[in-house]
């Protein structure tokens, strides 16, 4: 009971090396800014009094409050817009990142309920999700400015808990256990159509499009099983160390496709965060061996 | 046990139960009895794109002049977004039904923008998809178009 229990604490709650969380924490800042660029010909028609905005929670303040939650102009869009930018270069640089972590949870809620909540999609919540657990994570602990201040080096490290990389790690699993598994009652999934439908859909892009003109039908019948396969061992392989590579790029050549012919670009996150499914000690142990500059322990 | 541990284990304990329940409400479509926001959040995850539609579709506007007459009004510059996202826009704000707001709205932005109209009509269009392009068949007998709310001045 005893061994079990230690085996337990150890899994959830051991102090390990910060590299991995860094990376995720670096990479996701990143990530936003691209996002957040992709938006910003649309601040006056999405975020501010310009365009046709219908908050979601603006009516459940007093009269007095209102104008929190109601759209604002553009010059004030524009300034909001920018706090965002900041907060992600915050987050993606390490310096102020609590502080910025906040930050990006009340603007994510407040661009949820001005506009995004007419765009309800899986990825938000995963992004939203990852922001809760990057507050949590002490991911600033190496390669970030703060290290760089407080003791002299950009790779400079102070270990940290593996909570929050297991918790992110699990929900990553379960996304794709539910993708995967779901798929194998779902109506729409039992043949080859829903990828036909879906290149000459509202997601297709001008390349689905092209393909959908010569494809033939047995070619979607062959992509449906893939994606089907596919999608329902890589939570597992991407365990499994002697899988894992070739988790990593058919999961990443997954979601590449899935950008080039769907143009749902926004889970191109999950590759960079496989990094979440290796050993944090052995990530930096291979780290040290191949970029002998960082810092030691 | 101290408190930061125990902390810890409770939020260990609570996020395996809320994955596990929507787990199953995503695949055996079970609904145990938690907290419906915090299950649909996390059901949220782990549940994109199951399934296709079978007609394009499209939200529609048109204004009414001074003479009475119905003039389209261009609604692409109130959704600059790529075709997807801009479909799932209008479809939510339809589903939730925001469209007689966004009417409304889309009558006072339009006049004072110096479109001369006195009222607006909304549409959602729905055609059979094609390989030739998303819009090929939009005006093909086997479209339909449904009027989803008029509003005046």
């Amino acid at each position: 009971m005893n061994k079990r229990l230690h085996q337990w604490e150890n899994w959830w709650c051991r102090t390990v090396p910060p590299h991995s969380m860094a990376i995720i924490r670096i990479a996701f800042g990143l990530f936003l800014i691209v996002e957040a660029i992709t938006y910003l010909p649309a601040i006056p028609a999405l975020f501010s009094d310009h365009g046709i905005v219908i908050p979601l929670w603006a009516h459940l303040l007093p009269d007095s409050l209102r104008f929190l939650l109601e759209p604002p102009s553009v010059p004030v869009a524009s300034i909001i817009v920018a706090i965002y930018f900041l907060c992600c270069t915050l987050l993606a640089l390490g310096y102020l990142t609590r502080t910025a972590l906040i930050g990006l949870i009340i603007l994510f809620l407040y661009y949820w309920q001005l506009s995004f909540h007419f765009f309800p999609s899986s990825y938000h919540r995963l992004f939203f999700f990852v922001l809760v657990v990057l507050l949590f994570s002490r991911s600033d602990r190496t390669f970030s400015l703060r290290m760089l201040r407080t003791r002299g080096s950009w790779s400079a490290w102070e270990p940290i808990s593996i909570l929050p990389q297991r918790l992110l790690a699990l929900q990553m699993t379960a996304t794709y256990i539910g993708v995967g598994w779901q798929k194998m009652w779902l109506p729409d999934w039992q043949s080859g159509r829903i990828f036909y439908y879906s290149f000459i859909g509202k997601w297709g892009s001008p390349m689905a499009f092209a393909l959908a003109r010569i494809l033939p039908d047995w070619f979607y019948e062959v992509l449906n099983w893939t994606t089907r396969v596919l999608e329902f061992f890589l939570p597992f392989l991407l365990w499994i160390p002697s899988w894992r590579i070739l988790a990593v790029i058919a999961g990443t050549m997954f979601h590449v496709i899935i950008a080039l012919l769907l143009g749902i670009w926004w889970f191109l996150v999950l590759p960079p965060m496989y990094i979440l499914f290796l050993d944090p000690e052995a990530f930096y142990a291979w780290l040290r061996r191949h970029f002998p500059r960082i810092a030691g322990s | 046990m101290n408190l930061p541990r125990i902390s810890r284990h409770i939020v260990i304990i609570g996020f395996l139960v809320v994955t596990c329940a929507a787990f199953l409400l995503t695949v055996f479509r079970i609904w145990l009895p938690l907290p419906r926001t915090l299950l649909l959040f996390s059901y949220g995850m782990m549940a994109p794109y199951q399934g296709y539609e079978r007609m394009n579709a499209d939200l529609r506007a048109e204004g009414q002049d001074q003479e009475g007459v119905w003039q389209p009004i261009d609604l692409s510059p109130y959704f600059p977004v790529i075709r997807g996202e801009e479909h799932i826009r209008k479809y939510y704000m339809i589903f939730g039904y925001k469209h007689p707001a966004f009417a409304k709205k889309l009558l006072m932005v339009e006049r004072q923008k110096g479109n001369d109209i006195t009222a607006v009509r909304l549409y959602w269009d729905q055609w059979q998809p094609s390989p030739l392009g998303y819009e090929a068949l939009r005006n093909s007998s086997g479209s339909y178009k449904d009027l989803l709310t008029t509003v005046h001045e």
